[in-house]
């Protein structure tokens, strides 16, 4: 048996590949909580291996996955990221909570350039969304609500409500492809529990080739029964060659999500030492905020008198001479 | 099919299993006579032992801790009841209790012994070590048609020994000692063993007169530690007779000094003609006189002390037992 190569993530290979289903062949499962289970698929050539893991097994997978090809190597493994509708709304004007009504979505469209279809067909660009209650038909009908929408077009604002247009498009195509994709990856992280891997071989010729991983799973339980010997005392078992029936029995659950379907199974008694990491979550490494060095800032004060125009007042003239007295 | 490795064992079904997903399944893993035999496991003041099966693991493979259900041998009750059995590894054996034993009686007594275990002095230092012996008797009965191999079960306590002049233990687990007793059909029999606890304490012989006097009453000591002991609570008797004589003395030389500081005071206000001068000169020179006899006395005094002090310490450093 070969070495499982180390999966480096070469996953741009060119050229056509074979496409082939894994199928479990191989369950063993231990009492310390953990079960390895084994894929096997049949390839010609480069190939892709499509195995599906629920979402709760895909730290140990991505922890634990080793592919054993007997004449090729191995390419990698792909699958959607854990936080991918984080990433899609990244760029949008709008978070998931935007998506929660027509109103949100609207305001979170404010100031771009929305196409409207219906009675009162108009474009331009989103000023602001906002509920309005109209006074019933009759006094005891309830009091309806619509939601009525302000946009800044070539000819003014304008308004319309809601629940009277066909449709209200966003004019920019990409950004109407990014909510797409938004919605789309919205969709894949709130309804599926379970990620699909794309595991790519690398070699020639056709060839079995075998995917394991060690994932989380039920103890398997050991109960026993015993047919006692026969009535009367011995101080050692066996010394007399007293025997009695042991029977063991192994309890245990498919808890994999898929059908067994002809498994070599196995079950472990022992203690390995097992661990869980959450690999497949995006982690960030908080780092130092740094201030951007400036100049200081200089106010000088205001003036004020200078200390030399407080010089001691001119002594007043001497008195005129008094008139000589005739 | 089981495989053995250093720190596993691996059971492997022979053949390919099929499981619905979210669905359980049981399947044998283990099926093989053993050795084994039955014995009646007794706690200490138990009224029935408990009835168990020694069972030896000779299937070559550990076996998984798990819940065990017994049922008879041919003949026999059906269901005999269940057990837990921890894990067991190749070639070792486990007791498996699983009824009470209600044929088997035992009736218990036990008896208290207070002993002196020890005493030891040195340096000055008496060691005396207590003993509370615990004697237990148990006495069992064995059903009239079957034996009975008894396991006593004792629990292994801090400070606790089994004493060595009684039942011994024929096996023993990190917590108990096991005491075997075989009884014939309908036989009676009483097994009786001890449990020692020691209780140390230490003294000092110099200070402790009163603990010293207690341990040399103490029923059990030898009669020359007895006598030693003895002779050194009367040298501290001695020493502490001396010294109240040599206190007796100096309260009465200090008496003495506060008498003669009055009478130099009041001469120091008289005049010299004064009648009382007279009086008073003639009253210190009497307490000058019983001074320096005081001082004589108090030399003696302070000598007889320190005789009977290295006399007690020389004894109780020079004392071993």
């Amino acid at each position: 048996m070969r070495v499982p190569t180390v999966l480096i993530p070469a996953l741009m290979l060119a050229g056509p590949v074979w496409a082939a289903d894994l199928v479990l062949k191989r369950v063993m499962l231990s009492t310390a909580g953990i079960g390895y289970f084994e894929y096997e698929a049949t390839v010609d050539g480069p190939g892709t291996l499509g195995l599906d893991v629920k979402l709760d097994q895909v730290d140990d997978v991505l922890k634990s996955l080793v592919v054993f090809d007997e004449a090729g190597g191995v390419g990698g493994i792909e699958l959607p990221g854990r936080d991918d509708a984080y990433q899609a709304f990244a760029g949008l004007p709008f978070k998931p909570g935007g998506l929660a009504s027509p109103l949100a979505f609207l305001n979170s469209l404010a100031g771009f350039e929305v196409a409207v279809e219906g009675p009162r067909p108009m474009t331009g660009r989103v000023l602001h969304a906002e509920t309005v209650t109209e006074p019933p038909a009759t006094l005891n009908a309830p009091a309806p609500t619509r939601t009525r929408v302000s946009l800044l077009t070539d000819g003014g604002l304008r308004q319309f409500v809601l629940e009277d247009a066909d449709a209200v498009q966003v004019a920019d195509l990409d950004l109407r492809a990014r909510i797409a994709r938004a919605l789309a990856a919205a969709r894949h992280e709130n309804g599926q529990d379970t990620r699909h891997l794309t595991i790519r071989t690398t070699g020639t010729g056709a060839r079995t080739v075998r995917v394991g991983y060690v994932a989380a799973a039920p103890v398997w339980k050991a109960s026993y029964r015993l047919v006692l010997p026969p009535p009367g005392m011995t101080p050692d078992a066996g010394k007399d060659g007293t025997k009695a029936r042991l029977q063991g029995w192994a309890t245990f659950e498919n808890a994999t999500g898929a059908d067994w379907s002809g498994v070599a199974l196995s079950v472990q008694y022992g203690s390995p030492v097992t661990f869980h990491q959450a690999i497949y979550r995006s982690y960030y490494v908080a780092r130092p905020e740094v201030p951007v060095e400036v100049l200081a800032r200089l106010l000088p004060d205001a003036d004020i008198l200078a200390r030399d125009s407080f010089a001691a007042p001119s002594p007043p003239p001497p008195p005129s001479p008094s008139p000589a007295s005739s | 099919m089981a495989q053995e490795s250093t720190e596993e064992t691996l059971f492997a079904f022979a053949a390919p299993v099929s499981l619905t997903a979210g669905h359980s399944a049981s399947a044998p893993i283990l099926d093989a006579n053993v050795p084994a035999a039955r014995v009646s496991l007794l706690a200490v003041g138990a009224s029935h032992p408990l009835a168990a099966v020694r069972v030896a693991n000779g299937t070559g493979s550990s076996l998984p801790a798990g819940v065990l259900t017994l049922y008879g041998a041919a003949g026999d009750t059906p269901y005999a009841g269940d057990a837990r059995l921890g894990g067991v590894p190749a070639h070792e054996s486990r007791l498996v209790s699983y009824a009470q034993d209600l044929r088997t009686a035992v009736e218990w007594r036990t008896d208290t012994v207070p002993s002196l275990a020890a005493v030891t002095a040195s340096t000055g230092v008496l060691t005396t070590i207590k003993r509370d012996r615990r004697l237990l008797h148990a006495t069992l009965k064995a059903p009239a048609q079957d034996p009975r191999h008894v396991l006593v079960e004792v629990p292994k306590m801090d400070s606790t020994a089994l004493a060595p002049d009684f039942a011994q233990p024929a096996e023993q687990t990190a917590t108990s000692w096991r005491l075997a007793l075989d009884l014939a059909p309908g036989e009676t029999r009483t097994l009786t063993f001890a449990l020692d606890r020691d209780d140390a304490q230490s003294i000092t012989m110099l200070d402790g007169e009163a603990e010293l006097v207690a341990v040399a009453g103490l029923p059990g000591l030898s009669e020359p530690a007895r006598a030693a002991l003895a002779r050194i609570a009367a040298l501290r008797t001695a020493e502490a007779a001396a010294t109240t004589a040599r206190d007796r003395l100096t309260t009465q030389q200090e008496a003495l000094d506060a008498d003669e500081s009055r009478l130099r005071e009041n001469l120091a206000a008289l005049q010299p003609t004064d009648a009382l001068r007279t009086r008073l000169v003639r009253q210190l020179d009497a307490d000058e006189t019983r001074h320096g006899q005081l001082a004589t006395a108090l030399d003696t005094a302070n000598a007889a002390v320190d005789k009977a002090h290295a006399a007690l310490a020389e004894a109780v450093q020079s004392l071993r037992l």
